[in-house]
Order: C-alpha cells, then structure tokens, then sequence
C-alpha cells in the first residue's frame, strides 16, 4: 500500500505538469492567439464591394496600435484604429453619421462578437457592413 | 552599469503601468564632458538597456519558452535608449571619498519587440519622450588621480509623448500618446570614473 501511495503522488504533479506543458505548447506550436476582426461589405443586391472582406488582427503588445483605412465606394470609408484592448470602426462619408461607429473590447470579440450595419454612401447606395470575430483563410489581411 | 526598476505608468490608459510593458532592466550608460569648475562636472550621456517583457500575464505566457524543442518560437525583447546632457556636482573634489549629486535632462525610447515565429508576425512597438528630470548622488572612491568608482542611486522621470508600431517591417501607426503619463525608473548602479 505504501509503494501504491509513493506511485500515485508522484503520478499526479508529473500530470500536471505535462498538462501545463502541453498547454504552453500550443502557444509555442501554433502561433499566438490573434484576436481578429472580419469587415464584409455587400450591396443591397448581395453583391459583394471589391477590396473586402477584411481580415483585422488585433496587435498583442501594450502601447501598439494598427490604424488602418479601408475604401468602400462612391466617398465612404471605414476607418478602423486597434490596440490590444480594443478596437474603434468609424465610417467617413457615411450619411448616417456617427450613429453607426462602433467600439468593440477584445472582451466582445473573444466571446463571438457578430454584428451587421446599414451603411449609405453620400451619393445614396446602401451597403451592409458584417462586422464579425475571426476570420476566413479568403480574407484580405 | 545597473540595474533599473519601472515605476509609474506609461501612459493614461487603463492598466498601462510601466513594468507591465516592461520588466527591470540591465542599463549601460558613458557619460563625456568636463569640468567647468573643480566642483562642477558638465557633459552629455548616452546608454543603452536590455530587458524583458513586463508583469502582464498575457505577454509574459507568450514569451515563457514552455514546450521542449530547444528554441522559443516567441521571441520577445525589450531594448532602451537614451541620450542627454547632464551636470554634476562633487563636494569633496580633491578627496578620495567624494559625494556627488546630479540633474540630467534628454531623450528616452523603449523598443518593445513580439516575434511569432510559427505565424511569421513580428510586432514592435517604440514609445518615446523626455526625461525632464535625471535625479542621482553616489559616492566616488578614487585610491589614484586617474580612477574613481562608486555606487549610485538615480531616479529618472520621464513621460512618452510619442509612439509607434510596426507589422513586419510595415508601420501601422506612428503619432503622438493621447494619454500621457509619468513614469520613473529607479536605478541602483556601479560608477567608473576616469580623471575624477
């Protein structure tokens, strides 16, 4: 019984730790956990806006910043500024103004963020912006 | 050379305290100039540090080497620099035991650096400003006319006022810091002096 015991204690942490380890490796294998934002842009008749969808990837370290401006059409723009913590989306040229920004936490985003917009250019074309977490491997990073 | 502590924040932003952008670091400094007056030393400064990523624990679970294949697929470094004009004052000039205290002002830039060698994504972020105050004393022992040396205590307060990151060699910002903040670094150093 006492050679058992000896056996299992020992067992037990050399579990944990090639738990932890094998934890720590997926990070080591794959690459870093991006936290990513997807922007698909269709018009009212479904067809899809060249240039899109876009692939946003968050940047990791504190203080960094990925400003970006993506071209719509006809004078709209979406204007996307990210840090680690968040990130903001404005759209300029749009008629509805600033009702249809959006600030989106890395909280949002690693939970399943999903989200569509109506959007109108200022010559008066409507467009549907997805707004999304994670992205496709199609998507223009 | 020495070791510095950060303290303070970043910047305003929420939870962006110093040594969680970075940890303690190994500093190298030279300093050149002369003496205006037997107890008045002026001149410039220049150094260099090396350090690691900070205490927040997303980043620093990144940076752990923590699988087994002898090399750490995330790279991750910290380098400072720095640069400025300093003026010391020694009250025991001519004696082999001199107490001396200094005011320095100059640049200062932290270069942090993520490299994700599995996604091929490198990210660095520089924060730069001016340290608008470099406060320290020590205490000189000089045995011969030619070399002093001694330890030193300074603390240098600074803020970062400018900011930018690249991609990959691509820049994805580059602007000023909207929420600056005061930070410091407390130094604790040894000090070679060469014709005190």
């Amino acid at each position: 019984v006492s050679r058992r015991r000896r056996s299992y204690s020992f067992r037990l942490p050399l579990l944990v730790a090639v738990l932890a380890a094998s934890a720590g490796c997926m990070v080591e294998d794959q690459g870093l956990p991006y936290d990513r934002l997807r922007i698909a842009v269709s018009r009212s008749d479904s067809t899809s806006v060249a240039g899109f969808p876009r692939c946003l990837t968050l940047p990791v370290l504190n203080g960094s910043v990925v400003e970006e401006r993506y071209s719509i059409e006809g004078g709209l723009e979406v204007e996307v500024f990210a840090t680690n913590g968040f990130v903001g989306l404005s759209f300029s040229g749009a008629s509805q103004g600033a009702s249809v920004n959006r600030t989106i936490s890395v909280e949002r985003l690693r939970a399943g963020y999903a989200e569509s917009l109506e959007v109108t250019n200022p010559s008066g074309t409507a467009f549907t912006i997805g707004l999304g977490s994670g992205c496709s491997d199609g998507d223009i990073r | 050379m020495g070791l510095a502590l950060p303290v303070g924040l970043a910047s305003g932003a929420r939870g962006d305290a110093l040594n969680e952008r970075y940890a303690s670091q190994f500093v190298f400094e030279t300093e050149l100039g002369a003496k205006a007056t037997d107890a008045l030393f002026v001149g410039g400064y220049f150094g260099f540090g090396l350090g690691a990523e900070g205490r927040d624990e997303r980043i620093e679970s990144f940076c752990d080497d923590n699988n087994s294949d002898g090399e750490n697929d995330i790279e991750c470094s910290v380098v400072s620099l720095r640069l400025g004009v300093t003026a010391r004052w020694s009250f025991s000039p001519g004696e082999s035991i001199n107490p001396w205290l200094a005011y320095g002002i100059g640049f200062e830039s932290q270069s942090q650096s993520i490299n994700d060698r599995v996604a091929r994504r490198r990210e660095t972020t520089i924060a730069s400003g001016l340290e608008f105050a470099r406060l320290s004393g020590g205490l000189d022992w000089r045995p011969g006319k030619t070399f002093g040396m001694g330890p030193l205590l300074e603390a240098s307060f600074g803020s970062f006022t400018k900011t930018s990151t690249e991609v990959n060699g691509e820049a994805t910002f580059e602007g000023d810091v909207e929420d600056s903040a005061v930070h410091t670094w407390v130094t604790l150093a040894l000090r070679g002096v060469f014709f005190p």
